[in-house]
Parts: structure tokens; sequence; C-alpha cells
């Protein structure tokens, strides 16, 4: 990849702040690898906007602590992501996209176990990596490929955010009311 | 049930999935019938929104219902999809509305196959009416410096435009009018859609419109004010 050394340095903050259990990091994490997948549109990016969301959402639970299962998980994954900035230092982007499954499998194996809404936490962070690529800028469309989730499940988490409002108006709403009524008769 | 395009009449819109998903979503797909009534053409889409608003959704138990309840309105012709190729002219609007705007080097992939085929059906039938719910697509048509600005506001870097294609794609688009659900709703309160709320029916009109909103219609609180006040005032 051409743009591996900024991969690596974001790789390095990810790794600390998920050491520090520093959720808002890696929150602020996931919103950086979702801007990387707006520009260079490389999946690879797309799993670690998930990683860095479903690890905070996992630390952020204290329900998740009580199990051992994840205790130890913890710590393997903190090794997983050590090895993930090695491999992406040396290009290794099939490997480390390998690394990261298996980090989605533990977390599912953990979810599993206090399970506590409908859609998984995997189609969750996907609407949320979605919508905020759709809140970047890229259209509904896009949004949904780059980011797996349906265009309904975008449309219906954007519209419960402010993203219109932040926009502005692109032209009066009296003005798109008297243009639809020269299309129907009166 | 595909349309002949040569019989189609050019005051038709063309719509997109992102306002037949907000419809749907508030159970307001009734408004294109009773809009139909009074249409000189047609509601209509391409193949590839036809796909993404039905045929893809059925295969969903989540959304296969709201594809069953757009497949009726095809069959009872309110909804018609057009069968026209418009392969090339799609591919041609991608690439320039995906080159556009740069950002450390790289264009921003910004539009997908859906979204450039339903402008690409309108330029190619000479068709300006345009339904669109989603804000990026609208936003490049109707004012593409706006979205630099958001893009930068974003990044957080210069966006660097390339003039020559943003000029090309506003020649294409020069006669386009985008229409959102939204506005189709205020129409349909004229026509007296809501009629049979009564003196609630300026309280319903305000409902579904936060009921667009919430579904993912690109409107402002700011404008469903405005129109409010219009509709308080007597004047909509």
């Amino acid at each position: 990849m051409e743009h591996n050394a900024s991969v690596v340095s974001e790789l390095r903050l990810l790794y600390k702040y998920f050491k520090q259990r520093n959720i808002r990091g890696m929150r602020e994490m996931s919103n950086v690898f979702t801007k990387d997948l707006m520009v260079y549109q490389n999946k690879v990016y797309l799993d670690l906007a998930l990683v860095s969301l479903l690890l905070a959402k996992m630390v952020e639970k204290p329900r998740f602590w009580k199990f051992e299962e994840w205790k130890n998980n913890v710590f393997a994954i903190e090794d997983m992501l050590k090895r993930c900035i090695e491999l992406c230092k040396e290009n290794d982007i099939k490997s480390v996209r390998a690394l990261l499954l298996r980090v989605f499998g533990m977390l599912r194996k953990v979810n599993r176990r206090d399970r506590r809404y409908v859609n998984s936490m995997m189609t969750h962070a996907r609407i949320k990596v979605g919508a905020t690529l759709y809140a970047q800028g890229i259209s509904l469309g896009k949004a949904s490929h780059l980011s797996g989730a349906t265009k309904d499940d975008i449309l219906k988490y954007s519209g419960k955010t402010l993203i219109s409002d932040r926009f502005g108006k692109t032209y009066s709403v009296l003005e798109r009311i008297k243009n639809v009524r020269t299309i129907f008769r009166t | 049930m595909s349309e002949p395009y040569s019989e189609l009449n050019r005051n038709s819109i063309v719509c997109d999935a992102s306002s037949l998903i907000s419809l749907a979503e508030g159970c307001m797909l009734d408004v294109l019938s009773l809009l139909h009534q009074y249409m000189y053409g047609d509601f209509i889409y391409p193949r590839t929104v036809r796909y993404e608003s039905i045929e893809h959704p059925l295969n969903m138990k989540e959304h296969s219902l709201r594809a069953l309840r757009l497949m009726d309105y095809e069959h009872g012709g309110v909804l018609k999809v057009v069968d026209l190729d418009v392969t090339r002219q799609m591919k041609d609007i991608m690439n320039i509305s995906n080159s556009i705007f740069k950002v450390k080097g790289k264009p921003i992939k910004l539009v997908d196959p859906g979204e450039a085929a339903q402008v690409a059906l309108a330029i190619e039938l000479g068709i300006s009416n345009i339904l669109i719910d989603e804000r990026t697509m609208r936003t490049l048509i109707e004012a593409p410096f706006k979205l630099k600005k958001h893009l930068e506001r974003e990044f957080k870097k210069d966006i660097y435009v390339e003039d020559r294609l943003l000029d090309r794609l506003l020649d294409l688009s020069e006669n386009l009018k985008i229409i959102r659900s939204s506005e189709l709703v205020i129409l349909a309160y004229e026509k007296g859609y809501f009629d049979r709320y009564g003196e609630h029916k300026q309280d319903a009109l305000q409902s579904a419109l936060y009921t667009l909103k919430f579904s993912g219609c690109s409107i402002s609180f700011e404008e469903i004010d405005e129109i409010m006040r219009e509709v308080y005032a007597g004047k909509l």
C-alpha cells in the first residue's frame, strides 16, 4: 500500500488506546480509519474502523468484564494488534486482514455469551461506519457498498442524527415546492 | 413491467432508492398513488434502482415487506421500470463524479452505480425531474462547492477541484431539478391527502415531515419549520 506509513502510525495509536482502555481514543481511531476508507477505498480500512469501534464497545460495557474469557482475550488482542503493526510495516496487508478476522471471531464469541440486541454487534458497527461515511460526504450508495450495511439501515441511522441540519440548504424549500407544482395538474 | 421509453412523458419523475425507502419507511407510498393521478408523466426508475429497492431487499427478512409494497405499486402502474440501457452514460457520470474532488492527491469516489444510473436515465430521456432523498448526489448537482466545503471541514485539508470535470457534470445536469420526498408529501397535502384528519391535518403534515426526516430524507428542522410557518399562515 502506498499509504503504508500512515496506517502504521494509526495502528500504533489504536494499540496504545486499547492498552490504555481509552474508549474515546478507540472511537476516534474508528473515525480516522473511516476517513481513510473514504479516500483509499481499501477493505483493510473497513476492518480497522470496525475493530476500533467494536473494541471500544466491548471495553465500555461492564457486563463483558465478568467473563474470564474476555479478560484473557484482551491480552491476546493486544498481542494481535502489535503483530498487525509489524505486518503492516512489511506491507503484508493480507495477513493483517486475516489477523483482524481472528479478532472479530473472538469478539463475536464473547458477545454471544450476553447478547442484548437483535442485530449483532458487527451489524451495528457496520451501520455506524456506513453512517459516518455518509456524514463525511460520500453518497448513500457508496457508503452502503463500502461498509456492507444496507441503504435502509444507514438512512434510518442518519435520519436520527443532525447530518441534514449541519449540511445547510442548497435551494429554499419554498422554491422547491414551487417547482414541484409545475409537474402536476392543478 | 417495463415501459417503452419512447412513450414516456417528459414530465415524468425519475426516482432513486433513497426516496422510495423514506416513503416506504414512513408508510407514505400512497402519496405516489395520489399524485400519480395529477401527473402528466409517471414515476419511473432504472433497472439498477429497481434492484436496490425491490430485488435485493426481497431476500432480506427485515426489508422484504417494503420491497413487496413497492412491487404492489409497480403492478398498479404507479411506479414504472424503464429498461433503457444507460450503462455507458452511467459509467460516464460515475467517472466524472468520482474524479471531481481530490484529497491527498487521490480522487474521492463519491457515488455508486445506482445513483449515477438515475441521473443518466433522466439525462438520456430528457426528463428534468429527479426524486432524491440522499444528500451527496443532490448537493453535487445543486451546489458542488458546498460539498467541497463540507469535505474540507471533514478532512481538515484543502480539497482540489478538477474544474474541467465539474463543468462537464454541471453541463450534463444543467436541466435537472431535484425533488425530495418531503416536497411530494407537501404537494399531497395541498391535494387533500391529509384532509381525513380534519382540523388536525396540519399536525399530520408536520408529523409526516418529521417521519420522513427520521427515515433519512435530507430535510432540516429549519426547513420543516419554514414549511409549517407557511402552512399555518395559510400560504400552503
